[in-house]
């Protein structure tokens, strides 16, 4: 782990936009389009790490919250003219010591937790407009936990997140909206509204969720955002709605 | 309860319906499922009565003697499929060998992850002799951050041969020891009123008990007035009843009890009845005829001779160690058992009660007006 927060911190560093004067509001994260600029990228309380390493290469980290359940990933831009984007991405997630830490209260502590793997690799069409963007996601999802014996705990939001090493291999598909109102691209110095809506097939479900989450910019590298997630999900006993608020303090570089 | 509670209650609050059921002080829950049940098939009953067998139960959930981790003896959580119908078989050959008209239960769950989602009420009316019956709840979340306990639906119920009228939900105050987002999550005690209707001889009201076991702050003895005040208010014949959770005046052992875990287990706590605990029972004996009454028990020149009225036990290698089942009435009985092992009651029980839950049942033959 604290290698991994080096890395991070020295691909930081080492960031030639760290004096660029502006930095997307929005960054790429399942978006067909790539950040474009090398150096750039964003990470927050709970919004996961990108880092533009290339015009059409963009790394995948964890948030800082998820920091608990380290992943790495990559997401390539074959087609970039502006308008229209398609990419591929892949990533692989290690959440045991996110499964660890919640044994005892959303986990049994009777129950073996090992070392668990989640993988997902998936494409993603794009449209850019002058003031938004949207993409198509469409990803597969499988997982494990070696030696573990666990179960759907029958939580909303995290049994979906969790899905692979909980129910079994799962595909998902999401639509996303960025939008940047009355400003040029994502580029934009005030606030700007993301809209998405996610499938999740296989498993229990199928499940639902949404969320609609509202970013301001706080200077020049600070982001706040707010939000609310919705899901519709299938869990062992029951499908029902639950809703949750989202909150985060995203950086900008 | 788990310092990290707090945080898991942030994330299950949030859902569209509230995390935990909000509760009024008094409910009317005669509609709908899982309130009101009845068996796909009506069994015939003797018309008109003049007497009713009537149980009391503690089925713990169909949990048999599985040590849960709660207890202290072991950390099981869940259980399977195959093991809550195992135990729910237990309970039912019990019912059957007894075949009571009215049967009181605490601790019956309709929808909790516990015991596989399984819903006790229907079962137990489906598998037994019983026509209908009635649930309140005592505990409902939807995610109850123990040891991953889950979503969680547990309360009482009374079953029926005959028919019933009302279900009222009186609740009880929360231990005020707790804080107010551990008791959001926690139990919620209550009274479960509901009538049989016994035909000719009219309607008998039936007051299904189960009052707080741990809170050491005086809610134990609030509980006991509530229960108190609610059968005075009765305005037809009553049997007060369940799983009271405190002894009986005159008990010799009030500590140190044998079938507990060691208290430096996690999260196991010793219990320790106090005289005015115990006293609290008193305007019951005073006021109603017991199964097992008073003047006998407290006569019993030892701890030995009590055990024969002892209806609990945290262990199963432990026997019954405590008495915490009670069945009183305003009309009389003409007949009472304490379940305790197989050869007891009438007739003599084939099936052992130690094995099927942590309580005994308690049977008592009432003598309609």
């Amino acid at each position: 782990m604290t290698r991994f927060l080096g890395a991070i911190a020295l691909l930081l560093s080492c960031s030639s936009a760290l004096a660029a004067p502006i930095a997307p509001l929005w960054t790429a994260e399942d978006q067909a389009f790539a950040q474009s600029t090398s150096g750039k990228g964003g990470v927050g309380l709970f919004q996961p790490l990108i880092l533009s390493v290339h015009e059409r290469v963009d790394l995948l980290g964890p948030s800082l919250i998820g920091l608990t359940s380290p992943r790495l990933g990559a997401k390539v831009s074959l087609i970039d003219n502006g308008r229209v984007g398609v990419a591929v991405q892949a990533r692989v997630q290690v959440p045991t010591p996110a499964l660890g830490l919640g044994k005892g209260w959303i986990i049994p502590s009777r129950d073996t937790v090992g070392f668990a793997v989640m993988g997902g690799v998936g494409v993603l069409v794009g449209l850019r407009g002058d003031t938004w963007r949207a993409s198509l996601g469409l990803e597969g999802r499988i997982g494990t936990a070696l030696g573990s014996d666990l179960q759907p705990a029958d939580l909303f939001f995290y049994d979906t997140v969790m899905a692979p090493i909980l129910e079994g291999p799962r595909g998902k598909a999401r639509l996303q909206v960025d939008y940047f109102p009355g400003l040029s691209q994502e580029f934009s110095d005030g606030a700007g509204i993301r809209v998405q809506a996610t499938a999740h097939v296989g498993g229990l479900g199928p499940d639902l969720d949404g969320k609609v989450f509202g970013l301001w910019r706080v200077g020049q590298r600070l982001v706040l955002g707010a939000g609310a997630a919705v899901a519709w999900e299938q869990l062992q006993h029951e499908r029902s709605l639950a809703f949750a608020p989202m909150l985060d303090v995203e950086v900008r570089f | 309860m788990r310092w990290w509670l707090p945080a898991v209650s942030l994330v299950t609050m949030v859902g569209c319906e509230p995390a935990a059921t909000s509760w009024e002080p008094v409910e009317e829950l005669a509609e709908g499922e899982p309130f009101v049940q009845t068996a796909d098939t009506l069994v015939a009953a003797p018309d008109n009565p003049s007497s009713l067998k009537v149980m009391t139960w503690n089925i713990k959930f169909g949990g048999g003697r599985i040590d849960f981790f709660f207890d202290g003896h072991d950390n099981i959580v869940h259980m399977t499929e195959p093991e809550v119908l195992d135990n729910l078989e237990g309970l039912r050959e019990l019912i059957a060998q007894q075949d009571p008209d009215v049967l009181m239960c605490q601790e019956v769950d309709v929808e909790s992850k516990r015991s596989a989602y399984i819903d006790m009420v229907d079962w137990i009316l489906n598998n037994t002799d019983m026509n209908y019956a009635m649930w309140v709840p005592a505990w409902q979340s939807r995610f109850v951050a123990e040891d991953g306990l889950g979503p969680v639906k547990m309360g009482q119920a009374v079953f029926s041969k005959y028919p019933l009228q009302g279900n009222t939900r009186v609740d009880l105050p929360q231990p005020g020891e707790n804080s107010a987002i551990i008791n959001y999550f926690y139990l919620h005690r209550a009274i479960q009123i509901t009538s049989v209707d016994t035909g000719e001889r009219g309607l008998v009201e039936f007051h299904n008990q189960h009052p707080t076991a741990y809170a050491v702050d005086g809610t134990r003895e609030l509980h006991l007035a509530e229960i108190q005040q609610r059968a005075a208010a009765a305005t037809n014949p009553v049997v007060v009843g369940g799983d009271m959770n405190v002894p009986p005046p005159g008990t010799f052992r009030l500590s140190d009890f044998p079938d507990y875990a060691d208290t430096d287990t996690f999260g196991v706590q010793e219990v320790v009845y106090t005289e005015a605990e115990l006293q609290a029972l008193e305007p019951f004996y005073e006021r109603y005829e017991a199964v097992v009454p008073v003047e006998e028990y407290s006569a019993a020149a030892s701890e030995e001779e009590q055990s024969k009225w002892f209806t609990h036990s945290i262990s199963g290698d432990v026997f019954w160690v405590m008495k915490l089942d009670y069945l009183w009435t305003d009309l009389s009985w003409s007949d009472g058992h304490t379940l305790q092992k197989p050869g007891d009651g009438s007739p003599a029980l084939e099936v052992d009660p130690m094995q099927l839950s942590d309580h005994a049942p308690l049977v008592g033959i009432l003598e309609l007006p």
